[in-house]
């Protein structure tokens, strides 16, 4: 998958579209917001040996479609189907009109234990 | 060069380094990745099992087989393969990685006392998942009872995450620890 989020995300939206940065911005807080994600993860690859330099945890492509990729950790306690599937119509809800044939796609890559801390965002 | 865990930029020798301090000052690049996590998971269970035997005995644990341990967990924390979950509609799917399940088979086996799991294997096949786990168990321990309590909790601790019907759970107990002489 092109990895459209690091060059794209600053371009200017054309004919008022929304820009990738804030699809992206709007797919975090969907996700930290959803009971049982005990936190996101980035879902960006890493580049060239070091991480994409966006702040933000959520993974937009422009092609081969536009697409997000949101990664989460989910509370043991939880059901990480349910919580998923929850992520994913909250991730869905969130994107702007222009965005709405968006494919999206909820990674659960950890389950936490109880001692896991809150959601919690990177430092920016 | 080592290689790094996850995308944290560090090796796993400096994420011992950096739990042996206590974990501070806190490293966001460790503490925000997955793969870190899970390891110094792994590491805090490894280190209270560790502790128990040595209080008990007072000797110190085999260092060698500690890092054999370590080695494994670092290999099996990765992300691996995405399995589906679920595909909502044609354009919302969700999937669990295989180190997330793989993590959660390890928690709960070394939850059981006196045992540490070694390798993790994952089958998904006709519709069905299947786990094969190997268990080292401490010298002295009744090993089929420690076997069945592990299979038990496996299957609890699996049971709301698995992306498909958990049908069988195999344990193979290929090592018996104790403490250096």
């Amino acid at each position: 998958m092109a990895d459209s989020s690091i060059a794209a995300d600053r371009r200017e939206p054309e004919g008022g579209a929304t820009p990738p940065q804030e699809v992206a911005e709007r797919a975090d807080a969907a996700v930290v917001a959803t009971p049982g994600v005990v936190r996101g993860y980035r879902a960006a690859p890493a580049i060239a040996g070091g991480l994409a330099p966006s702040p933000v945890l959520a993974h937009v492509s422009l092609v081969p479609a536009r697409s997000v990729v949101v990664s989460i950790g989910v509370d043991e306690g939880a059901d990480s189907r349910e919580v998923a599937a929850a992520v994913a119509a909250a991730v869905r809800a969130a994107m702007p009109a222009d965005w709405a044939d968006v494919r999206v796609r909820v990674q659960v890559r950890r389950i936490e234990a109880a001692e896991a801390a809150a959601p919690e965002l990177p430092a920016a | 060069m080592d290689e790094t865990i996850g995308d944290s930029g560090h090796t796993l020798e400096q994420l011992s380094a950096y739990f042996d301090a206590g974990r501070v000052p806190r490293i966001a690049a460790i503490e925000e990745d997955a793969e870190c996590r899970a390891v110094l998971a792994s590491m805090e269970r490894l280190s209270r099992l560790t502790r128990e035997m040595t209080d008990e005995d007072a000797r110190p644990v085999d260092a060698p087989w500690v890092e054999r341990v370590l080695s494994v967990v670092r290999s099996e924390v990765r992300a691996g393969r995405d399995l589906p979950i679920r595909a909502i509609d044609e354009r919302t799917e969700t999937t669990v990685t295989e180190g997330a399940l793989r993590e959660l088979v390890r928690r709960a086996g070394d939850g059981v006392e006196g045992v540490l799991v070694g390798r993790v294997a994952l089958r998904l096949d006709d519709g069905a998942l299947d786990v094969r786990l190997t268990l080292g168990v401490r010298f002295g321990a009744p090993m089929r009872t420690r076997a069945d309590e592990v299979r038990a909790a496996v299957h609890a601790a699996l049971a709301p995450h698995t992306p498909a019907p958990l049908r069988q759970v195999d344990v193979v107990v290929d090592d018996v620890f104790e403490i250096e002489e």
